[in-house]
């Protein structure tokens, strides 16, 4: 009777401990995908927040539309990852002209600076509208 | 004598077969719902991922084409990749399930971080009144309202 009974709980107990583990390894590695997928996306809303920008000016001179956009928050934005759409249309780079402070080489757009964007044969065109890598976005009547 | 030690074997055996099926039964169903959290917690971080924004310019004629068309832009401001597939993106106008809907993207090969995709819904001829397009894609939700 006593080999029955340590036996079985050996048995069970073998079963348990290797059991346990692989529930904690899996609940382990789901709380580190959503825990580490939680701040990713907090960190992106913290950035989106303390991003602002402000179109300055947009004129059309001799058929090329002239936008002057100032970064008025506190993130360094991303010229490749900001987007132009003039009259709902999107545009493509390479622009015309693209400068941040006038320098054409960077593609850093820092707080307080003014990024210029020159688009040509843009004629006839009435609204503008610049979006930020988070989202954030100005429009502008010229 | 030696019918106390058979009994005390077969007592043995039977123990030792219903604590095996015991262990067999707990590990199999700690290994299924160990299978179903791994594959839900992937899910989960996939939607907490996933951030979409529609920048499209309400203000301009861009939006709706006149006659047959509405034409979104939308940016993947989440970070993670987004399939390019109509079938996983749900759009809604004015309240209506919309199937005639095509996806591409406007600045690159695929949907990645930051990059804008063109959503075009085939609607018809709209009223000439405000409209509402409701669009989700992997449990994340955007609405965009425009006048035609």
């Amino acid at each position: 009777m006593g080999f029955s009974v340590s036996g079985s709980f050996a048995i069970i107990l073998v079963a348990s401990i290797v059991a346990f583990g692989m529930f904690y390894t899996a609940t382990a590695n789901t709380s580190e995908l959503v825990n580490e997928a939680n701040q990713v996306s907090a960190d992106d809303r913290v950035a989106a927040t303390n991003t602002e920008i402000e179109i300055g000016n947009a004129s059309i001179d001799a058929g090329t539309l002239t936008i002057s956009v100032n970064n008025t928050g506190t993130t360094t934005l991303s010229l490749n990852d900001t987007d132009v759409i003039v009259d709902g249309t999107y545009q493509l780079r390479p622009f015309q002209t693209e400068t941040v402070e006038g320098e054409s080489t960077t593609a850093l757009w820092k707080p307080g600076d003014e990024l210029r964007i020159e688009i040509g044969s843009a004629g006839g065109a009435s609204r503008v509208k610049i979006v930020t890598e988070h989202g954030i976005a100005d429009a502008e009547e010229i | 004598m030696a019918s106390v030690s058979v009994t005390h074997m077969i007592l043995f055996i039977a123990s030792i077969i219903v604590a095996a099926s015991v262990a067999g039964v707990l590990t199999q169903e700690v290994t299924r719902l160990s299978d179903a959290i791994d594959e839900e917690g992937i899910d989960v971080a996939s939607e907490i991922r996933t951030d979409i924004e529609i920048i499209s310019d309400a203000g301009s004629d861009g939006v709706y084409d006149g006659t047959n068309n509405v034409t979104l832009l939308v940016k993947n401001t989440g970070s993670r990749r987004l399939p390019l597939d109509p079938d996983q993106l749900e759009v809604l106008v004015d309240g209506q399930y919309r199937v005639n809907v095509s996806l591409s993207v406007v600045d690159g090969e695929s949907w990645d971080v930051n990059n804008v995709a063109k959503v075009n819904v085939t609607v018809g001829a709209l009223a000439n009144a405000d409209h509402r397009v409701y669009l989700q894609i992997n449990g994340d939700e955007e609405v965009f309202e425009f006048s035609s």
